[in-house]
């Protein structure tokens, strides 16, 4: 159970770029999976090859996923934007072969872990969870926080929710809808490096987990309803319990399947998700 | 519409709530149109006019109320099946199939042998001549004939209204509902447009015009239902509409003739 | 010359299935992130009817043993009840919706080939898969011979599909793709015209993955993955989407050149980094298209 949270709390900081990008570019990156892992093996090149301290790794690691994302966006998908969300959809799918390509190329196949991860166990208040664990449920409690309070009490977070309703409104308004996306992109991008370094504090890498992580996020995007940031909240913290309680009568090997099993199922009867947004065709 | 009896009635809601929210966007709205009349439709904005259309063309099912073409309660169908019951219906924004002509876009519209999948690799050779023969026809009919093989998408906003219509009458309907027809449309095509419409008329159509712009409107139909928040408050000949107090009240138009 | 000969054959099983691909997106404008699921039901239906009875050390559970051409008629059959059960569901979801669901279906479809070893032997896969045709190939040419079939096979198709898209089924597509709000407005069953050419689909689909299984001999899940779908897409997008021409030409272009790297001896450290690195000139290649020349080499994409 405590697992399970842990488990959902990666799957928050995983999903909340994911979210925000489909909330507000309003499209699907299928490629975020692929900036975790470049942010999974950033932090792993820095600390393991190149000795840093691991804190100052995952600090640079998330710096350098929020500028790829910043360059991703800016030249691949701000250009193409009126051309609907399917195109960018299938255009996400060609940033996923250009990093993915990027990655393996670079990295010798092959299972990676992290030194200096914390896996003493540590009694907290009669639940015993390690380190890195913690570590890893507090980055999701910041993650959480510092978003609501960007989206809710900055000037950004206000110009943000005007031009994820209305493009063009905002514009008419004066609200400068490339610098906003710009800053949309550097926040994904920074989740997504900080989503890469608590997957090396879960466990080991490879370069052929990102396909099963992006299943993952739309799972959990597709049970938040794919508008809401706080359904992302909601669902990852289930969709990480389920998993890890399913292991005790369902073989590993299943997990995914049974994850999207329930997606499926929420897909086809209650599409809406946990807090609902359009997603049925309109009725003909 | 109203207190003169005009015979049968082509298109009858009884009653027609709804809301979206918080919003009630239909509060009980009436309306009776005879057979073989050109009627409109108007009022202030956000009165509900375009949410009855969707109401009585299947867009949207209504909390209450009922809706009945040519007698059949059509009440909550979908938007096929009502258009299947006669009923012709044209969007406040053009629509139409963009990747063809604008003979393409009529000649899909019947069925035809061939329109299926097992059949598609059968003969459809002359079953779509004779369809493409009868959309010249309908093509002339709304005055497009020379622009047969023109792209939808190089049409002007008039052209893709009358062709919106045309493709109604490549079948079979007998209720036309036209969803603010002359917005966008220059004053020749709009005249067009009128004399379309009363020739469709004389034949036997029943036709339902929304409309803001009084000025075409007015001067073509027999008779007008007014809306205002959510219901039909005043139904008459033209004349007499327009000068009804409630309805001024209601409608701070200004009546361009 | 044996390599161009299987690189051919290779390229033209591919094809079909971007054609198959071609019809759900190019003509019908259906996006189906997970046409590798149909393929793969043709490939393992076929495999599984035409395989002898499980052994001593088989875990997969049934094997018909039946002739090729039985073969051939169950997995198509399988395939399109296969479509028919998660298309009915998922086709009245929006586009980006309606690709999830469809590589979710196709994942789980993966992860059940992978899991449950009474279907297919889990990972180690069925092997000694035969074509239907096999009896009848003269052993000397067998791989000419094989190769000369699809290729007609292919052509057939591209026959059929040609005379299919300028049908009025496929008018009625086009109209559905286009604006389904305005298709409906008309009467058309929108539902049941989309149903249609799903099932279409996938049965040339699941034709391909029959030619598939016979062309590697082997069916295992790993043979199976989303790669293909998204290959397939990426050539469908370079070779233009919604042609049948550009389908095929962009088919050629992406696997002929993934066999290419498989085929031609090199040494294990660049066959490696050559399947690899051809993952970034497929991406950069679908972004270029998407960016600059939507339409494609071939075709008239109207977005």
């Amino acid at each position: 159970m405590v697992f399970g949270v842990v488990s959902g709390s990666y799957l928050i900081v995983a999903t909340l770029g994911f979210a925000l990008v489909s909330r507000t570019e309003k499209f699907l990156n299928i490629a975020h999976a692929e900036l975790i892992l470049g942010g999974a093996f950033v932090t792993y090149w820095l600390s393991v090859l190149e000795g840093w301290p691991l804190a100052l790794a995952g600090a640079t690691a998330v710096v350098a996923i929020a500028l790829l994302a910043l360059v991703v966006g800016r030249v691949v998908y701000w250009p193409m934007r009126r051309s609907g969300s399917v195109v960018l959809l299938i255009a996400s799918v060609g940033v996923v072969y250009i990093l993915h390509g990027v990655l393996e190329t670079a990295v010798k196949p092959g299972v990676y872990t992290f030194d200096g991860r914390d896996t003493t166990l540590l009694d907290v208040g009669g639940i015993r969870i390690s380190g890195s664990d913690l570590l890893i449920v507090a980055a999701a409690v910041a993650s959480v926080v510092a978003l609501h309070l960007v989206l809710t009490r900055t000037g950004l977070g206000l110009r943000l929710r005007a031009s994820a309703s209305d493009e063009s409104l905002a514009a008419g308004r004066g609200v400068d809808v490339r610098r906003v996306s710009s800053q949309v992109w550097l926040m994904a991008g920074a989740l997504a490096g900080l989503a890469g370094v608590l997957l090396g504090l879960r466990g080991a890498i490879s370069t052929d987990i990102s396909f099963h992580e992006i299943l993952l996020i739309l799972s959990v995007s597709i049970l938040a309803g794919f508008g809401s940031l706080y359904g992302v909240v909601a669902a990852g913290l289930l969709l990480g319990i389920v998993t890890e309680v399913s292991t005790l009568v369902i073989p590993a090997g299943y997990r995914t399947a049974v994850a999207f099993a329930m997606v499926i199922l929420v897909l086809l009867l209650r599409p809406e998700g946990i807090s609902g947004a359009m997603v049925r065709k309109q009725r003909a | 519409m109203g207190a003169l009896n005009e015979g049968p009635l082509q298109l009858e809601v009884a009653g027609a709530g709804k809301r979206f929210g918080g919003v009630i966007a239909l509060d009980g709205a009436d309306l009776r149109l005879p057979r073989g009349v050109l009627g409109a439709l108007i009022g202030p904005n956000g009165a509900g006019k375009s949410t009855l259309f969707d109401v009585v063309t299947g867009v949207t099912a209504p909390d209450s109320g009922r809706v009945r073409v040519a007698g059949e309660d059509v009440t909550g169908r979908g938007l096929a099946q009502i258009a299947l019951a006669g009923v012709g219906r044209t969007f406040q924004a053009p629509r139409g199939f963009h990747s063809m002509s604008a003979l393409a876009n009529l000649m899909v519209v019947p069925s035809c042998r061939g329109d299926r999948l097992f059949t598609s690799l059968g003969r459809w050779g002359p079953a779509r001549r004779r369809v493409r023969e009868r959309a010249e026809a309908v093509l002339a009919k709304v005055g497009l004939e020379e622009h047969a093989e023109t792209p939808y998408e190089k049409l002007s906003v008039g052209q893709m209204r009358l062709l919106e219509i045309g493709r109604h009458l490549m079948r079979d309907v007998s209720l036309l509902l036209l969803d603010e027809p002359t917005s966008g449309v220059v004053p020749s095509q709009q005249a067009q447009l009128g004399r379309l419409l009363g020739e469709l008329c004389d034949r036997g159509m029943t036709i339902l015009v929304v409309e803001h712009n009084l000025g075409f409107v007015m001067p073509l139909v027999s008779t007008v239902a007014v809306m205002d928040r959510g219901r039909v408050i005043r139904t008459g000949p033209p004349a007499e509409v327009q000068e009804d107090p409630a309805v001024i009240a209601a409608y701070l138009g200004v009546v361009e003739v | 010359m044996t390599y161009v000969i299987s690189i051919v054959a290779l390229a033209s099983i591919f094809s079909l299935l971007t054609l198959a691909l071609n019809l759900h997106f190019g003509l019908a404008g259906l996006v189906n992130f997970g046409i590798v699921a149909y393929f793969a039901i043709g490939a393992y239906v076929y495999a599984i009817v035409t395989q002898p009875a499980p052994g001593a050390l088989d875990q997969y559970t049934v094997g018909l043993g039946w002739p090729g051409w039985a073969g051939v008629t169950v997995a198509i059959v399988a395939a399109v009840l296969f479509a028919a059960a998660t298309g009915w569901p998922a086709l009245r979801l929006r586009a980006e919706y309606l690709a999830l669901a469809t590589f979710a279906f196709a994942e789980v479809l993966n992860s059940l080939l992978l899991n449950v070893r009474e279907i297919g032997n889990g990972t180690r896969g069925l092997s000694n898969v035969v074509p239907p045709f096999e009896k009848q190939l003269p052993a000397g040419d067998y791989e000419l011979w094989f190769a000369i079939i699809t290729l007609a096979t292919l052509v057939l198709a591209t026959l059929a599909l040609t005379r299919l898209a300028s049908s009025p089924f496929g008018a009625n597509l086009r109209a559905i793709r286009d604006d389904e709000l305005a298709a409906a407005a008309l009467g058309k069953p929108v539902g049941r015209f989309r149903l249609e050419a799903f099932l279409a689909g996938a049965a040339l689909a699941g034709l391909a993955g029959i030619f598939y299984a016979s062309f590697t001999t082997l069916v295992a899940p790993d043979l199976y993955t989303a790669d293909i779908t998204f290959t397939a897409f990426i050539a469908l997008v370079i070779g233009g989407v919604g042609s049948n021409a550009g389908a095929i030409v962009g088919a050629f272009a992406l696997f002929g050149l993934e066999q290419a790297i498989k085929v031609v001896p090199l040494s294990e450290g660049a066959s490696q980094l050559a399947s690899s690195l051809r993952l970034i000139p497929f991406g950069i290649g679908l972004i270029l298209m998407l960016r600059f020349r939507p339409q494609g080499l071939a075709g008239r994409w109207a977005h």
